[in-house]
Formats: C-alpha cells, sequence, structure tokens
C-alpha cells in the first residue's frame, strides 16, 4: 500500500489548500470539484458504499451503485472492492447510515476492506421518464470520493442528465433508456477523473 | 377473429421462434429418447416464487405427460417412493442435487435415473408465461443434461388476442407434454474433457421481480454449459459448499469466505452478477428492457476481474407493424446474458 501523504499532501497543507479556489467544471448543469492536492493515480483500491436514495424508485440506490461499479472496472482507474465485501464490512461495523459517517468510521471501514479512498453518493433523480412516446431518462447523482487516511473529500461532483435529443424527437427514435443513462452518466462523471 | 392463412403461418413460425429463451427452442424439438427407455424418479416441483396450486398442476400435469410417453420413460417409479426416501433422507431441497445425494436417492430407488424440476418464473401477466429448469442424473450420479424451458402465452393465441381464455393452467395443460420432451432433449450433450471449470453465483434481482435473480443465474449456468463449453458447478455442489463455508446471503460474504468456498468447491472463476432492470413495459406503445451487469471474481488474487454491462431495451421481435407481440423480457434478459458472456469469456479461457 502507498504511503497515504502522497496521495494527498500533509495536514500542514490543508490550511493552504483550503484557502485555494478549487478548480471546478460545469457543463450542462454538472459540477466537479477536485481537490487541488489529489494524485489520483496514487490510489490503488476504492470502495464504493451503497448509496443513498431520494429517488421515488427504491431501487435506484443499488441500480447506480451496481452501474457505477461496473464503469469504474472498466475504466480501470482502481481495484474496486467487491459490493458484498463492502455490504460486510458496513454490516460489521454496525453502520446503519452511510451518509453521515465520522472520519474514524471511514477510516475503519477503508482498512477492512483494504482500500485507500472510498467514494459515498446519493441518488437524487431517478426515473424512465418518457416524452412524446421517446424513452426520456432523468437521473440526478451526487458522488464524492474521500480518501480515508486525510478524512478529506478529494473528489465531489453533482452530475445530471434529462430530457430527450434533438436528434431523437426529430426522428421519433427511443434515446438511452435508464440503464444506459446511467451508465453513460457514469463515464462522465468518471471521466472527470482520469481527466 | 381469423386472419389469412400465409399470416397466420408466419405469425405461427415467429411465436415457436420465442418460445425457447437459450439457443434453440428446447420444448420444440423432437424428443431424444435414449436408447432404452430407462426408468425415472421424478423428484417433487420445485418454485421460487410460483403459488402452490401453480406447483401441483404442473406436476400433475408433467407427471401424466410422462405416464403417456413410454417412448420416453420404461417405468415411472411411484411417487409413495420418492417421497419415502426422500423423507428417510431428510431431503428437502431437490432443484438441484450434488452428485453424492443424487446418487444415495437413485441408489435408493433402485438405480433409476432422476429428473429434478423448478418452476423459477410463473406470471399471467402481461401474458401466460413460465420458465422451468430442469436437470437429468443418471443413476451415479452424473448430471446427464439440463434445459431451461420457456413457453408464453399459447400457440393459437390469434393476432390480436382476442381468445381470452388464455392463461396459466391452459399454458401448463398445453406445455407439460413439451416439457416432458425438453427433459430428454438435452440428454448426453454435456461434452466431457478439459473445459474451463466455473461456478455461478447467485444474482442480486431487481426490486419489482424478485425472481429475476435467480433466473439469471440459472440462463447464465445454462449458457456457460450449453454455448460456451464451460463447466459449470453443480448447484447441488454449491449449495453445499455455501453450507460449508457459512455463507447464508452473498451480498454479506466476505472476500475471504469466498476465496475459501472457490477454492473448496475447485474452481478458480466465479461469476456472478446483479439484474438491475426487468421492466416488461406498460402500455400500448411500451417496450421491455431488461439490464444486467456480470462480473468474474478471481479466487486466486481475490479481485474482480471482470465486469460487464449488458442489457437488451427494445421490440426486435415487434411483428407484423406493431400488431404482434415485443420480445419478452426473459429472452431479453437471456439475449443481454449471453452478450455479457461473450465479453468476459476471456479471462477464463485465457487461463
Amino acid at each position: 500500500m502507498k504511503h497515504p501523504f502522497l496521495r494527498i499532501l500533509g495536514t500542514a497543507l490543508l490550511g493552504a489548500s483550503a484557502l485555494q479556489l478549487p478548480s471546478c467544471a460545469s457543463a450542462e448543469g454538472n459540477v466537479v470539484y477536485i481537490h487541488p492536492l489529489a494524485d489520483f493515480s496514487l490510489i490503488e483500491r476504492v470502495g464504493v458504499l451503497p448509496l443513498e436514495n431520494l429517488a421515488t424508485d427504491p431501487s435506484a440506490g443499488e441500480w447506480v451503485r451496481q452501474v457505477l461499479t461496473n464503469e469504474l472496472l472498466a475504466q480501470g482507474l482502481f481495484d474496486v472492492v467487491e459490493p458484498w465485501e463492502m455490504n460486510r464490512a458496513v454490516q460489521k461495523l454496525g453502520i446503519s447510515e452511510v451518509g453521515t459517517l465520522s472520519k474514524d468510521q471511514l477510516r475503519e471501514l477503508a482498512g477492512t476492506v483494504e482500500a485507500q479512498a472510498l467514494m459515498v453518493g446519493t441518488v437524487l433523480q431517478f426515473n424512465r421518464g418518457r416524452t412524446s412516446n421517446v424513452s426520456s431518462p432523468e437521473i440526478a447523482l451526487s458522488l464524492r470520493m474521500v480518501d480515508v487516511e486525510t478524512g478529506l473529500v478529494i473528489w465531489s461532483t453533482t452530475y445530471s442528465v434529462s430530457g430527450v435529443s434533438f436528434g431523437n424527437k426529430l426522428t421519433g427514435t427511443d434515446g438511452p433508456d435508464l440503464t444506459a443513462a446511467t451508465a453513460l452518466l457514469c463515464r462522465d462523471l468518471l471521466g472527470t477523473i482520469s481527466g | 377473429m381469423r386472419f389469412p392463412a400465409t399470416t397466420s403461418a408466419l405469425l405461427g413460425a415467429a411465436l415457436l421462434g420465442l418460445t425457447a429463451c437459450a439457443g434453440p427452442a428446447p420444448g420444440d424439438q423432437p424428443a431424444h429418447p435414449a436408447p432404452e427407455a430407462p426408468s425415472l424418479a421424478i423428484l417433487p416441483l420445485q418454485g421460487l416464487v410460483a403459488e402452490v396450486e401453480d406447483l401441483r398442476l404442473l406436476a400433475t400435469l408433467l407427471r401424466e405427460a410422462f405416464e403417456s410417453s413410454p417412448e420416453l420413460v420404461g417405468r415411472l417409479v411411484p411417487q409413495e417412493d420418492v417421497e419415502r426416501v426422500l423423507a428417510a433422507g431428510r431431503i428437502r431441497i431437490v432443484d438441484t442435487l450434488s452428485p453424492s445425494v443424487a446418487r444415495r436417492i437413485a441408489g435408493e430407488l433402485g438405480g433409476v435415473r432422476l429428473l429434478t424440476s423448478s418452476l423459477v418464473f410463473a406470471s399471467a401477466e402481461p401474458e401466460p408465461t413460465a420458465a422451468v429448469m430442469l436437470r437429468l442424473y443418471d443413476a451415479s450420479g452424473r448430471r446427464l443434461g439440463s434445459r431451461l424451458w420457456l413457453r408464453r402465452g399459447s400457440q393459437d393465441q390469434d393476432l390480436f388476442g382476442l381468445n381470452g381464455s388464455d392463461d396459466l393452467d391452459l399454458l401448463f395443460q398445453r406445455g407439460a407434454p413439451r416439457l416432458a420432451e425438453a427433459a430428454f432433449a438435452g440428454f448426453g450433450r454435456l461434452p466431457g474433457g478439459d473445459r474451463p471449470r466455473l461456478a455461478v453465483f447467485p444474482f442480486e434481482s431487481s426490486w419489482e421481480i424478485p425472481a429475476s435473480g435467480p433466473l439469471a443465474g440459472l440462463i447464465a449456468s445454462h449458457l456457460l454449459e450449453e454455448e460456451f463449453g464451460s463447466e459449470v458447478l453443480e448447484p447441488g455442489d454449491l449449495n453445499e459448499a455455501f453450507l460449508a463455508a457459512r455463507i447464508r446471503y452473498l451480498r454479506l460474504a466476505g472476500v475471504e469466505e469466498v476465496k475459501a468456498l472457490g477454492r473448496a468447491a475447485g474452481v478458480r472463476w466465479l461469476v456472478t452478477g446483479s439484474v438491475l432492470d426487468f421492466d416488461f413495459g406498460k402500455g400500448a406503445e411500451a417496450t421491455p428492457s431488461v439490464s444486467v451487469v456480470l462480473r468474474v471474481f478471481d479466487v486466486e488474487s481475490g479481485q474482480t476481474v471482470a465486469s460487464t454491462l449488458a442489457q437488451r431495451h427494445g421490440d426486435d421481435g415487434e411483428i407484423l407493424f406493431g400488431a404482434g407481440r415485443a420480445d419478452h423480457p426473459i429472452l431479453n434478459l437471456a439475449d443481454a446474458i449471453r452478450v455479457g458472456l461473450e465479453e468476459l469469456q476471456p479471462t477464463w479461457q485465457g487461463s
């Protein structure tokens, strides 16, 4: 395992970094924050915690988590903790609310699964959607990656997709369905890590 | 309402092509009886989500179909004898058998073949559909073949569904003889030799259809054996390995437990996944859609080494300008899993 202080410079620098403007990118309402001192190439293994779900579809959290895990593996950015292993660690530590974890809990959780960073997040919106008889999914996702050693958020994003493309509207053909749209969304937002 | 003979023939052909969810339609192929019709014991039909009445009806119909098919079965072991042996051995789960358990049951019944069956999907809406997993074992406990049999609707359903008499009971009545034939369609087809050995773990289900996960796992197992030339760990052996490793739910298993389970079972690659979408669609214009994540876990490294998202969405099977039917989600699921396995195959083929 690589030294945690290499992933993000030590606490001495944190005060200074907090004063800096975070690097933000925004496209069509999508927002990305990347900690200026984060170096993702030094993270080997991440775990994706069960996502909080604010959508009406009760399966949305697990649905998005599975697609996100697949995209992480497909892009080869990091080794990814198996969802079953992550679930077990959460249960073993008696954690019921994954959205409000303390720094110590995060560290303990990550230690159990041997990950250097954890992804936590919330599904804000998750609808199949249909406009003029054309598939028009609506998805909004808020996601962040926490460096477990320092407890700092090193990457955070809120991405959404909704509506139907002009081309689909014009031709009356279906656009991507809910799963495909989720995969595209995850691909886009993870693309902000790989640059 | 009748429609022209040409249209009727076209529709009939299209429906026939959709009755099986994996490869050629086993339920609609001519049976391949063994050279001499063997003695057979039919173990009680199991059901993942089916109603008890559905199970009883299908079990009765299936038994009657065998009784009226002497070319398939020489002697059918009385059901009381089967139940007596199972009760004496305290054997309750009989949809999948480990070789040792199958050998014991077959021996106590006088060296007969065993047929296990499981109604893995049964739904009256939006159209009657049933899927049955069949497994045939010889007297030594070796599995001779397995078949996943799917039947939807009724083959004499007319173009606009005006028959109105098509329900699950009718589907069972019409389907049972074909199901009996299907039990022997896979006889002796499992190749031997040096094949990649895999285990298929239970898949997570979509929230809306709890049977979708087990169904996806069965489809994946079936495809791996029948189309991908792999050897899949006997489901009965996998059950025993789960018990030995004290794993009750895969979703709460630890990586070390899973590695130990894989090593004990003698497999390096574990295939698992999660059904995300299993949607029939609603309304006249709706189209069914399915999506499934498939992953391969390497027991040696303790890592997930391959993952893919496969999906089918749309109405490729729709016929006759929207007046026909769209593909059933089970067929879409099988297609999606087949595509996913094709992507994952290099993982274990390269080992």
